[in-house]
């Protein structure tokens, strides 16, 4: 597969589930090789060992029913890098990097194993709609397999040693994405995102801060990683998600009883805009596709081609100046990308 | 809010600073921030490494302490890791396992690893747990004085051991 196919690839994440609030699950197991310094303790021909190491038993696919494809950042230039970002497959922090570093995809984005990151492995799956379980399950089967040739730092009290302290234990980190417009616009969403934090759960708007989050795209995860088992970290996730999904469709409720006019002329004027607007910023593109998302969902609009997931991503910068295959300065991209929309959601 | 140094200008950093092993919050505005020499800060407190180093902070050694120890793998201080809010290798976890477990009760509410063993490297550590289960099944079956069901652990005890060459018992 050649990287421009590979890169442009509908992530599985991406795809439309039937969770109306669940947009996707994650889960991140983090692992270092015991022979190494961590990564920022590593000096370049440390980082390169590394990497090479790490690399040739990811990519080797003989028996497995997992192909993974290792892409070397430094290969990548800017645009490509801020991909592979917008897409959830590698961290801002290890696209801003230097030194040897990369990550192993799978075709379709469902592993994403980042190298030399903050540790030097990072494995991620990353699947749609509400499937921590599965996700967990298939990080798992890829650990075990990478165990079988590398030597993994760990110890009997600690778990997994990693670089930094918030990770030793488990080395997971389970999240959910999910979209809650309901919850933003009753005015609801930061008493029951406080909620949620007070019962360990870290939470950030996906883009933009706190309750500003674009596209009222939230991400949920477990922070405490050690003294707790793999079990019980998604199982209380999982109930916490449940928990805010049933608060999203109540959310969802009052407003279709009372106020659906206005509820109405919300999504409609959402859907108006993105089939005719001539300019759209990024975070406008966000706004009104989570407006036209939640029409959708309540079947108040008819569905459009491509779903809400890749619509958000494919209009970020980077996406959209690598589908268009050329650079744009801001200006051009608010035309290119309202272009874009007016094709995706006729 | 007003930059609580200046007074003047609008605040928009936040920082964490540790003094004595007591740590409060600041917030200055850029020009003040950056002149801001005398204590150790910490930028972007919701950034996890960063926001550690505040954690860290609290178990410091001060500068009245003899010459500080350090890894024997990767050559890092205990000093080093609180400034950069992450370890050198997984040696230090060893290495500074009394300074790290306060840090680790914070962060993680204290207990140790339940988690997944490596299927490879943790053949050993599952032989010694499963062993360990097994003897405290048979203590338990003596005390309810249920000799028979214990006489079969027993064998099960016994047998493990030959086949895994795990702990002997006592039993």
């Amino acid at each position: 597969m050649i990287r421009k196919e590979l890169l442009l690839q509908h992530s599985a994440w991406m795809s439309e589930t039937d969770s109306p609030v669940v947009i996707s699950s994650r889960v991140r197991l983090a692992r270092n090789l015991d022979d190494f310094p961590f990564p920022h303790g590593l000096n370049s021909e440390g980082a390169a060992q590394v990497e090479k190491t790490v690399a040739q038993v990811l990519t080797d696919n003989e028996g497995n029913n997992v192909d993974l494809i290792y892409i070397p950042l430094t290969e990548l230039n800017t645009i490509e890098q801020q991909v592979l970002i917008e897409k959830h497959l590698i961290s801002p922090s290890l696209g801003g990097a230097t030194g040897a570093r990369g990550v192993a995809l799978a075709p379709d984005h469902r592993y994403a194993v980042m190298v030399n990151e903050e540790d030097h492995l990072r494995i991620q799956v990353l699947l749609p709609g509400n499937q921590l379980l599965e996700s967990h399950r298939l990080a798992t089967a890829l650990d075990d397999r990478l165990e079988a040739k590398l030597d993994f730092a760990y110890r009997e009290s600690q778990g997994y040693l990693t670089s930094c302290p918030t990770n030793v234990g488990t080395g997971l980190r389970a999240s959910v994405m999910v979209h809650l417009p309901g919850l933003v616009i009753t005015k609801q969403v930061q008493q029951v995102l406080g909620a949620v934090t007070r019962l360990g759960l870290a939470v950030r708007g996906l883009y933009g801060e706190g309750s500003q989050a674009f596209g009222h795209i939230y991400q949920i995860s477990n922070q405490i990683t050690l003294g707790k088992s793999e079990e019980d970290i998604l199982s209380h996730l999982d109930a916490v998600t449940g928990q805010i999904v049933e608060h999203e469709l109540q959310a969802r409720d009052l407003l279709r009883q009372q106020t659906p006019m206005l509820l109405e002329d919300k999504v409609w004027r959402a859907r108006g805009t993105l089939q005719n607007a001539r300019l759209l910023s990024s975070e406008d593109a966000m706004h009104l596709l989570s407006h036209d998302r939640l029409g959708t969902d309540m079947g108040l609009l008819p569905k459009t081609k491509d779903c809400f997931a890749t619509l958000i991503v494919d209009t970020r910068p980077g996406c959209l100046q690598y589908i268009l295959d050329r650079e744009l300065d801001p200006g051009l991209r608010d035309q290119e990308r309202a272009r874009l929309v007016r094709e995706r959601i006729a | 809010m007003l930059c609580q140094h200046c007074k003047q200008k609008e605040a928009i950093m936040q920082f964490f600073i540790t003094e004595n092993g007591k740590t409060r919050e600041v917030h200055l505005c850029e020009a003040c921030a950056k002149n801001t020499q005398e204590v150790s800060f910490v930028f972007h407190p919701a950034i996890v490494p960063e926001f550690l180093q505040a954690l860290f902070g609290f178990n410091a050694p001060t500068k009245d302490q003899p010459a500080e120890m350090t890894c024997p793998k990767c050559g890092i201080s205990f000093s080093q890791i609180t400034q950069i809010g992450k370890l050198g290798c997984s040696t230090c976890y060893e290495t500074f396992e009394k300074q790290l477990e306060p840090l680790l009760r914070r962060v993680h509410g204290g207990g140790q690893n339940v988690g997944k063993i490596p299927a490879r490297r943790g053949v050993d550590l599952r032989n010694r747990l499963e062993q360990r289960k097994l003897k405290e099944k048979l203590q338990a079956l003596i005390q309810q004085e249920a000799f028979e069901e214990a006489a079969v652990v027993r064998d099960q005890i016994r047998e493990f051991e030959q086949s895994k060459g795990g702990e002997k018992s006592d039993s």
